[in-house]
């Protein structure tokens, strides 16, 4: 892990796989370019400042909600993250099973992690540090100073996807998102008796 | 009697020494006793169904926040002296030193630990415990365990509450009344937690569709978050793994 201050060395490693993920994309147009730590952490600060602004919107919880699905559709890749969370049984899934599922998830995520923003007025969030992880992406932490709570560390696993940074993964006080959630979809699939449809159905009203 | 008891744990502990530690990936999740935990979990869901959340929520509607603050600063504060010798069994110095000033300057100014007067100057809570010292001395996590009343926990953390019992200072500078008031205090401070992160609580116990394996991850992953040992870029796993 490095602070947020140059490290050439670091720096001239994410130049050249950038260079050589540059060559590539050439190739195979979809192939994730390895994205570098200062776009990363720069990335993050624009995420940072988008929840700053819903969280002190002063809005409705609904409308909160509204504009949380619609910051979380446009700075993270919710099909891939979808995708991870259903594992390897969405490889036998149909096109069209897979798009209803992924949609549902956007939702069902969003109202989720959006409903825990209503204790946030106030809160600041400032990004400390970041740590290269190559084709992997970028992780950026930071630090959430909550009014009424204790602190805690939030990171964010940056990820590039044609050429755009996302968010991949968020891991708050050490807990991911993606492995809550693998768990929380594997478990809801399984109750359904591995029926992707009904999951679909179920996760479109939780 | 304090030998022998000390003699039990240190076999343990070079039991599990033997079992090796170092970094776990983070998914990594160690569960021979399942079976038994889910029962102990739904045990513990029910006493928190009929007891620990209500009882939370009239803490929360009848005690002004203020009181709440102080009553969780004062049982913060009877902490600091255990954990002060546990930065030191860790060989970390300058956290003794910060952890028992801390302790000071609130058990004085902030009156008996009412207040946080030591946050103000930068004297932050630096918390850990006794399973922090055993993965110091390369102690491996062993087996997740769900303990009654008590929640999750693992094989070391375990064994860690049992030695923090022992080694906290102020059971041996606290007579015997006001010891059990202190019990009674960090008992109410806990009601008071349960209310404080009742979204969370409520969200990982009763809204998600297994709330064992649920509550199993948060506590492993936020357990290995505190003990510093950070996610490893390395051991990431590939993103674009399920890009299909």
């Amino acid at each position: 892990m490095h602070s947020i201050t140059k490290n050439p060395a670091l720096q001239r490693r994410a130049f050249l796989a950038g260079a050589g993920g540059l060559m590539l994309t050439t190739a195979l147009p979809t192939f994730a370019v390895a994205l570098t730590e200062d776009a990363a952490v720069g990335f993050i600060r624009t995420v940072v400042a988008d929840v700053h602004k819903i969280i002190n919107s002063g809005k409705s919880e609904a409308q909160m909600l509204v504009d949380f699905e619609a910051f979380f559709g446009n700075r993270s890749e919710v099909s891939l993250i979808a995708k991870t969370a259903l594992g390897a049984p969405g490889r036998s899934a149909s096109r069209n099973q897979l798009a209803a599922y992924i949609q549902a998830f956007q939702g069902y995520i969003s109202r989720k992690y959006g409903r825990q923003f209503r204790d946030f007025a106030g809160a600041e969030i400032s990004v400390i540090s970041s740590r290269y992880a190559g084709s992997k992406g970028v992780l950026v932490k930071s630090y959430v100073n909550a009014q009424h709570r204790s602190d805690y560390d939030l990171e964010w696993w940056v990820i590039e996807v044609n050429g755009r940074p996302k968010m991949f993964d968020l891991i708050i006080e050490g807990i991911s998102l993606i492995s809550t959630e693998r768990i929380e979809i594997g478990a809801m699939l399984e109750s359904f008796g591995g029926d992707i449809d009904k999951m679909t159905a179920k996760l479109l009203v939780s | 009697m304090t030998i022998f008891r000390n003699g039990g744990v240190l076999v343990l502990l070079s039991f599990l020494a033997a079992c090796s530690s170092g970094p776990v990936p983070a998914e990594h999740i160690n569960d021979p006793f399942e079976e038994t935990n889910r029962q102990i979990h739904e045990f513990n869901k029910a006493v928190d169904a009929v007891a620990l959340a209500p009882a939370s929520a009239t803490y929360g509607a009848v005690v002004p926040e203020e009181l709440r603050d102080a009553v969780d600063n004062s049982a913060n504060n009877l902490a600091l002296p255990g954990q002060t010798v546990n930065h030191i069994l860790q060989g970390e110095f300058a956290d003794a030193v910060q952890t028992a000033a801390r302790f000071a300057l609130n058990s004085t100014l902030g009156v008996a630990g009412l207040f946080d007067p030591a946050s103000d100057l930068g004297l932050f809570e630096l918390p850990t415990n006794f399973g922090e010292t055993l993965q110091v001395y390369g102690v491996a996590e062993g087996p997740y365990l769900e303990l009654p009343l008590i929640g999750g926990s693992t094989v070391r953390g375990t064994l860690g509450m049992v030695a923090d019992f022992a080694i906290d200072p102020l059971q041996y500078y606290i007579p015997s009344p006001e010891r059990e008031y202190l019990f009674l205090l960090k008992g109410v401070d806990l009601v008071g937690d349960r209310h404080t992160y009742s979204d969370l609580v409520n969200l990982l116990l009763y809204e998600s569709s297994d709330s064992y394996a649920s509550q199993r991850i948060a506590y492993l992953q936020n357990m290995r978050h505190n003990l510093d040992t950070e996610l490893v870029v390395e051991d990431l796993e590939d993103p674009f793994a399920f890009d299909y």
